[in-house]
């Protein structure tokens, strides 16, 4: 009895001792979530459409967040802020916000209407909200200071839309592919060769519709007509015209445990990248690359193999010659 | 003994009570349903570790014409969009007057910022799901350069740290501040749900 009682003892000491979840977010510094991420509005007619942020201040300071409209581009794959109402597509004189400024408690959160008042029925507007923490950063009297401001940039698209919830026909959601190289490997006369390991294939897309979208891509390698990988890229924004590129490999991350290959030793392997543009949840007709052929083995070992059989061959040779010519000189 | 006994047996026979009653209450409740959606989420956070606590990064008075030793912002960054995020870092303004501080500013010793500052990321720690892989060390300017590349874009989910190395290359003629003054340069970092 001694012993439960003891053990219990143990038990809930244990239990009271263990180290609660700590909160990596749980700081006096500048701390802003914004939910939603991104905002995708279908603009069915000309009436205002109204939704809702939640902006939450997670540091345990008050803090101040200033909302600000912007207009982007996209450059390099990048999202390139600019000032409000520089560029055509620009949504800014359409969205109204129910504040600017939020003072927010620790911890605290509150919510923050955004209307549009649709600008076109026919084309997609787009446009970008940046949230920003206010930073007390100390002045320094001397010397060199970089002071870091945290954002949170939240992309607005406004898309002409069918009272369905289809993308109107005057969006058109289209796309073409340009070259599927592979990087890792060495090309002669249209097929590849390559060491085993991971294979790194890099696919062009050109957004040939009227607007912005999200490309969807899968990369596919198969090895003698069995997939044996399959890998789905992070989308790669693009405006209409522009071309993104986007390269994905056959190593699996397996969650901060390291890297793992699929690619085989030897292997005959095809390699294919189709993809999709996404915007307001419907996808353009899936478009596909040419597959390029890759011929995996340890050429390397195979060379030095080689080479040992061409010499052992000309040692037995060289030692297989002279005996005939010594017996022919006997003779 | 024994009343070690009388004292623990009750204990346990109320212990054991209470946990039956609240399995059966919740067994047996249908009310108090609580709904609610989740959208896509993203936060960014000055974390407590680092060299630029709350966002300040003091280089002191750095030799000029020569490359300082990389400062650490560390960055803490919530998401539970499995497609995926991106920070990009700018010079805020490039055209920044970065004299500052109580004295009276000399126009003449302000400097443009760009090319001054350069950021290296890292694979986010934390999360679920793709640490991301870092772009190389990167000049900065006002146009935006993700910390991660193209297609190493973190896709981990979750509660997650990040570190952003900064340093900086005062040009060798810079001017001397005047008392009291001192240079800052405004940069900041985006995240960006992809």
């Amino acid at each position: 009895m001694r012993g439960t009682v003891f053990g219990l003892g143990v038990a809930i000491a244990t239990t009271l001792m263990l180290p609660r979840g700590v909160d990596a977010a749980d700081s006096p510094y500048a701390a802003v979530e914004v939910a939603p991420a991104r905002v995708e509005l279908a603009v069915v007619d000309g009436r205002p459409i109204t939704r809702q942020f939640t902006v939450a201040n997670l540091s345990t300071s008050p803090e101040t967040v200033t909302i600000e409209q912007a207009d982007f581009t996209v450059v390099n794959d990048a999202y390139q802020i600019l000032p409000s109402k520089a560029t055509l597509w620009s949504i800014s004189t359409g969205l109204t916000l129910s504040a600017t400024t939020l003072s927010l408690k620790p911890k605290g959160q509150v919510r923050v209407d955004l209307t549009y008042t649709p600008l076109s029925q026919s084309t997609v507007r787009a446009g970008a909200l940046l949230f920003t923490p206010t930073v007390n950063a100390a002045e320094p009297q001397s010397g060199m200071t970089l002071v870091v401001k945290p954002q949170v940039m939240v992309p607005v698209l406004a898309v002409p839309s069918g009272s369905d919830g289809k993308l109107d026909s005057r969006v058109q959601l289209s796309g073409r592919t340009g070259p599927l190289e592979l990087l890792s490997a060495l090309a002669i006369g249209g097929i590849s060769f390559q060491e085993p390991g991971t294979i790194d294939a890099r696919s062009t897309w050109i957004n040939t519709g009227n607007a912005i979208g999200r490309w969807d891509i899968w990369t596919t390698w198969t090895n003698l007509g069995r997939d044996y990988a399959q890998v789905e890229s992070p989308p790669a924004v693009s405006l209409p015209g522009q071309t993104v590129s986007v390269t994905s490999d056959t190593a699996l991350d397996i969650n901060h445990h390291g890297r793992v290959e699929l690619t085989p030793t030897f292997g005959i392997i095809t390699v294919h990248a189709a993809g999709q543009l996404i915007l307001l949840g419907q996808a353009s007709n899936q478009v596909s690359t040419r597959d390029q052929l890759v011929i995996v083995a340890p050429w390397r070992v195979l060379g030095i193999l080689l080479v040992v059989l061409a010499f052992a061959w000309w040692v037995i040779r060289r030692r297989t010659t002279p005996r005939i010519d010594r017996s022919a000189q006997l003779r | 003994m024994h009343r070690v006994r009388l004292f623990v047996t009750p204990v346990l026979a109320l212990v054991v009570g209470i946990v039956a009653a609240s399995a059966a209450s919740a067994a047996s409740s249908s009310a108090g349903i609580a709904k609610f959606s989740v959208p896509v989420s993203v936060s960014l956070a000055q974390g407590s570790g680092g060299a630029c606590a709350g966002g300040t990064c003091d280089f002191g008075s750095p030799a000029l014409g020569v490359e300082t030793a990389p400062l650490v912002d560390d960055l803490t960054i919530t998401s539970n969009d499995a497609n995926g995020f991106q920070i990009n870092g700018y010079l805020t303004d490039v055209t920044q007057d970065v004299e500052t501080g109580s004295c009276t500013v000399v126009p003449a010793h302000n400097i443009t910022p760009v090319g001054l500052v350069t950021m290296t990321g890292a694979a986010t720690t934390g999360g679920t799901g793709g640490a991301g892989t870092a772009a190389a060390k990167q000049t900065m300017t006002g146009t935006a350069q993700g910390v991660f590349t193209t297609a190493g874009v973190p896709l981990a989910t979750g509660t997650m740290d990040e570190q952003v190395s900064l340093t900086l290359l005062p040009v060798a003629g810079t001017p001397a501040n005047s008392v009291g003054c001192s240079y800052s340069i405004d940069f900041a970092l985006v995240v960006v749900a992809i």
